[in-house]
């Protein structure tokens, strides 16, 4: 009995993916569990194993063909056995394997609907102008909606559950913040924009324009004085060394460590808002922004509050490697409620960083400045200065709360024994 | 204001007495609405006359009474003849109420509507007014079959020229009745047979209801009904059955089918997305077509599911009482036929 | 006048008496939806005229049409059930009293429309007149209906074609509660007809020989190609203009009031020997009978099935 693999959905709104590369050819044997192709959305590649073993019967697609959610991959059968010609068609979306944060759109107690209205590429979708507007506005992926509508039309009421599933898994798990509100996840609905780049290149640029269309972003920048943190850097260093850790205690620690304190003490810039849904979030979910040869990725060091000067220097070195390795789940780039992008190693002294949808502030940290500074006494003496950006979301936060926000930031940076309190 | 309950027929019976006393152009024409003319033993000794009809359901009784056969006129059986006269009367200075007395007599009445009195302001420049009132009755329900029981406001509202009210209950119906009286146009005003009896406070002042203005007769979010007349009841009930499910209907009253109030129904469909018009007509070309029609095409993007509209079936009215009744738009039928736009908001509310 | 004819004009009177006032007692009781316009007192005219019809004669009624239906020989049982609006009346139970129909027996209809059948009639009259019949069609109407405009018009249309119609003006006195010398400026129909070059006679409504000797004439000029005539009959109705009528409109000095033309009938016919008193008073008791089984069908009878609703709309 031969068996159909399927295009997988990897993450909540992932509609399409595209083949990678083939592993296997037709006619070759498969073990079951073994890779046959690799496949990529967006910013994700995964391997997609045999579910069986048996002989490649038929592949449907090239590398660089993008197929939809649930499409047909594969055909693995018996040697000389044909494949069926109901194997491509009769694919059951239900059983494709889901991520964890895979939640179905439609409410579980509806067994008459169940899988009746998941849309293979060909069908019609039926959908009211309104659920359709709807969906487009929230960039709801219409094939992933079960309709309950008459007819088996998919209604408003369909929409909103997708969007109320998203805000249940919120507050069921505020660890696991609902993928689909994480920046690490784009919204494929825009389905135009980034047409024919890369598949990375394709979600930074629907990440990018959606944050520009979705948010009215302003940025505020101010310097603080880094010498004492610099100094308490170097005397923790000093502590470090004489205690024979390999730990590597970077001043962009410090900063993420001043980070999280200040947004646990001003908690609306600790947010997201999605789908008119404002959460103000007491746990700080930390996206590192790192740039990789051809684009960008946004790990995520999650419950950074809870963690320590050390594990917090681990684990930034930890999650960034990984993201440029290249080692990356859906896990680990989502969640984020407040993103760092650090530009000092450029040489740049401010920018304007945009927002990782549904955040409300991004900070953008430059180089290093050196300054003449007049002191008390009237002397002049030599200072270093760390210019900061700050880019919030104004239909939220305005430019005195965002100010004061960086006020705090400024404080913990020039004070730096307040990291250890 | 002072509030009395009283029926559909006196509230209109009311409205014309206030007319006429108000204004002394304001007539009333037409067959049997005094009745008993020149029969001696109806002629009081002062001069005064009896009617003995008052029209042939009685609503227009004691009119002649209080003002005279000169301005309440018995007409021979001649519609086109004194719907003529109607027209040409308001169009050289009278206000005149000219009544047909079942709608289904438009056929021998109709060229004086259609083409003269709906006609001649358009084709003179803006050089003549039409300020007529038609009063005639429509509806299924009395067993008076095929000839008798039509609903054609539709076929009235379709005239370019031609305003239409059908009021819903007797507030309305003499707040609409005065407001047509005072109308410098040609405007319809049609009565369900069946509404005659119903009671309500009705205030015994002079008011007038603005025509061309629906009413939001009961707010809700999930459904908008639109009704006209008669069936405004058949939308409050279906409403009330809805209610228990959680499906939260607003129901409008139309008040005026042509021209109908747009705004207030693309608005309604904005807020709740799923529209039914109950509509007595046949199912064709009617009212509930046409609003249809306005909603697909103004308000699109806010529909979340198709529109209904619920009408008798396509066939002259039937004799019979259960045929009758079959015909009749009802809230079961309403909820036959919504259920596939409701279905789901049912469902939601049990979850 | 022949014995046979008499006797049959006798019976179809007594019919009509008969069933028009077991439709106002039912029609008392509720068991009649809607409302009736009830024939009794004018039985001379449909029977005087009807008496010289066959089934290949054309008529079109009027909403007061129960007793030309009965006299065009429609199957009573079938009027009653349809009355009654059931399953097994002659229109279905669809059409009611006021569209009573047997196209059968010649009868186009009673109309809900009043001058609704000036035309129809000069329509039948024109088929058989193309189809080269020797018949007629007869069109009955009300004093009120001569005041529509179709009235003027079936009756030049019928005249300049030569069509043999005749035009039976039941002049009962009132158009609903209006009197006729109020609502029509001439002071009878018949003195219309010359305006459209035919002729016009006025005739005792109340006698039913009168009405025969009238139609026969009419019949003779339609037959010979020679074209329309107005016959008007002066007669009275005994109930209101449709029941629960106050008929405050009567009045005592009313022409024809306190005349019953069966009665005279009876009187005239005995005593010019055309029926005995014993046939009569068979006659009248078979009557009787006749519309009691009708009733009790009517009432047997269920009412029709909600499919029918959809049927019979086209052809």
């Amino acid at each position: 009995m031969s068996e159909t693999i399927v295009m997988p959905k990897l993450g909540m709104t992932m509609t399409e993916g595209t083949i990678t590369e083939w592993y296997k050819d037709v006619g070759d044997a498969v073990e079951k569990g073994e890779p046959v192709l690799m496949i990529s959305s967006e910013k994700l590649n995964q391997d997609v194993e045999a579910p069986n073993s048996g002989i490649l019967l038929e592949k449907f697609g090239d590398v660089e063909d993008e197929l939809k959610v649930g499409d047909a991959l594969a055909v693995i059968g018996e040697e000389g056995e044909k494949p069926s010609p109901t194997d491509k068609k009769d694919i059951d979306p239900v059983s494709v394997e889901i991520t964890e944060f895979e939640k179905p759109a439609s409410p579980a107690d509806m067994p008459k609907q169940q899988g009746v209205t998941k849309h293979q590429r060909s069908d019609r979708i039926f959908i009211t102008p309104l659920a359709r507007r709807m969906a487009a506005n929230h960039n709801i992926d219409i094939q992933s909606v079960t309709g309950s509508g008459g007819k088996g039309r998919i209604t408003k009421q369909d929409i909103e559950r997708v969007l109320e599933s998203g805000a249940e898994v919120q507050t069921e798990s505020a660890h696991e913040l609902a993928t689909h509100q994480s920046a690490a996840t784009v919204s494929e609905a825009i389905v135009s924009i980034g047409q024919g780049l890369s598949p990375m290149r394709k979600a930074i640029a629907r990440n990018m324009r959606e944050s520009l269309t979705q948010t009215a972003q302003l940025t505020l920048h101010r310097k603080a004085t880094i010498d004492p943190l610099i100094d308490f850097q170097k005397m923790l260093r000093n502590e470090l060394s004489a205690s024979n850790s390999e730990l590597k205690l970077s001043l962009t620690v410090l900063l993420a460590r001043a980070t999280v304190l200040a947004l646990q003490e001003f908690k609306p810039m600790n947010a997201t808002y999605q789908d008119g849904q404002l959460t103000e979030s007491d746990e700080v979910h930390l996206g590192i922004a790192t740039s990789l040869e051809n684009g960008l990725l946004v790990p995520v060091i999650k419950n950074a509050h809870q963690k320590t000067i050390g594990t917090l220097a681990n684990e930034l070195k930890d999650v960034t490697e990984r993201a440029r390795n290249g080692e990356v789940d859906q896990a680990l780039l989502s969640g984020s409620t407040f993103t760092i992008t650090n530009l000092g190693a450029s040489g740049i002294e401010y920018f304007t960083p945009i927002l990782n949808p549904t955040e409300t502030g991004i900070l953008g940290i430059g180089s290093l400045q050196e300054e003449l500074a007049l002191k008390d006494d009237g002397t002049i003496k030599a200072i270093k200065k760390i210019p900061l950006s700050i880019t919030f979301d104004h239909q939220i936060v305005d430019g005195v709360a965002a100010a004061e926000f960086l006020s705090i930031l400024v404080k913990y940076i020039e004070s730096p024994y307040l990291l250890v309190l | 204001m002072t509030e009395r309950t009283v029926t559909f027929m006196t509230a209109i019976n009311e409205a014309m007495a206030q007319s006429m006393r108000k204004d002394e152009t304001v007539i009333l024409i037409g067959t049997d609405v005094a009745g008993g003319a020149e029969v001696d033993h109806l002629v009081h000794e002062d001069g005064r006359y009896d009617d003995a009809f008052g029209g042939v359901f009685g609503l227009s009784k004691g009119l002649v009474t209080e003002f005279g056969r000169e301005r309440v006129i018995d007409t021979p059986i001649a519609e086109h003849g004194y719907f003529s006269a109607a027209v040409g009367a308001a169009a050289t200075g009278l206000r005149p109420i000219a009544e047909l007395m079942f709608n289904d007599f438009v056929g021998f009445a109709l060229d004086p509507i259609l083409n003269q009195g709906a006609k001649m302001r358009y084709m003179f420049g803006g050089k003549a007014k039409i300020p007529l009132t038609v009063r005639t009755v429509h509806g299924a329900g009395a067993g008076a079959a095929a000839q008798h029981s039509q609903t054609l406001y539709g076929l009235f509202g379709a005239i370019p020229g031609v305003k239409v009210v059908v009021p819903s209950n007797p507030y309305d119906a003499k707040g609409l009745m005065l407001a047509a009286i005072e109308d410098d146009n040609l405007v319809v005003f049609s009565e369900d047979k069946m509404l005659y009896g119903v009671k309500g406070d009705v205030p015994e002042d002079y008011y007038t209801i603005e025509i061309g203005k629906a009413n939001v007769v009961r707010e809700g979010s999930d459904l908008t009904i639109v009704a006209i007349g008669k069936m405004v009841q058949v939308a409050q009930e279906v409403a009330e059955r809805l209610n228990p499910d959680g499906v939260d209907v607003e129901v409008i009253d139309l008040r005026t089918i042509a021209p109908w109030d747009q705004e207030t129904v693309i608005e309604s469909v904005k807020k709740t997305g799923r529209l039914i018009v109950i509509d007595e007509s046949n199912p064709h070309n009617n009212t509930a077509t046409d609003i249809a029609s306005v909603i697909a095409d103004k308000a699109f993007d806010y529909l979340d599911g198709p529109i209904k509209t619920v009408c008798a079936p396509n066939t002259p009215v039937p004799f019979a009482a259960n045929l009758e009744k079959a015909y009749i738009p009802d809230a079961d039928k309403v909820l036959r036929v919504a259920d596939e736009i409701i279905e789901d908001l049912k469902k939601s509310h049990v979850m | 006048m022949d014995q046979q004819t008499a006797l049959w004009i006798y019976q179809k009177m007594n019919e009509i008496r008969f069933f028009e006032e077991e439709v106002h007692y039912t029609f008392g009781k509720g068991l009649i939806p809607g409302f009736v316009h009830l024939y009794a007192g004018e039985e001379a005219v449909a029977t005087g005229v009807m008496a010289l019809l066959d089934d290949e004669d054309y008529i079109t009624s009027t909403h007061r049409g129960h007793g030309h239906a009965i006299a065009k020989g429609c199957d009573i049982k079938g009027m009653m059930a349809e009355i009654m609006g059931k399953k097994d009346g002659l229109g279905g139970g669809k059409g009611g009293s006021m569209h009573v129909a047997d196209v059968d027996r010649g009868m186009l209809g009673a109309n809900g429309i009043v001058g609704g059948g000036f035309g129809l009639a000069a329509g039948a009259a024109l088929t058989i007149k193309t189809l080269g019949k020797d018949h007629v069609a007869v069109c009955f109407f009300g004093d009120g209906a001569s005041n529509e405009g179709t009235f003027h018009e079936g009756l030049n249309l019928a005249s300049i074609l030569d069509l043999p119609v005749i035009f039976v003006c039941e002049n009962n006195q009132f158009g609903e509660g209006t009197p006729f010398r109020y609502a029509s400026a001439s002071e009878t129909v018949a003195e219309r007809a010359p305006a459209y070059n035919m002729p016009g006679v006025r005739v005792d409504g109340m006698d039913a020989e009168a009405v025969y000797k009238a139609t026969e004439k009419a019949i003779q000029r339609a037959k010979a190609g020679e074209g329309p005539t107005l016959i008007e009959c002066d007669t009275y109705r005994h109930f209101g203009h449709f029941e629960g009528d106050e008929q405050k409109y009567k009045t005592n000095q009313d022409p024809n009031k306190d005349r019953d033309p069966i009665i005279e009938f009876r009187e005239k016919a005995t005593k010019n020997k055309w029926m005995t008193a014993e046939q009569a008073d068979e006659i009248e008791a078979n009557a009787k009978k006749t519309i009691e089984d009708a009733v009790a069908f009517a009432e047997a009878s269920p009412l029709p099935d909600v499919s029918t609703l959809y049927t019979d709309i086209f052809a």
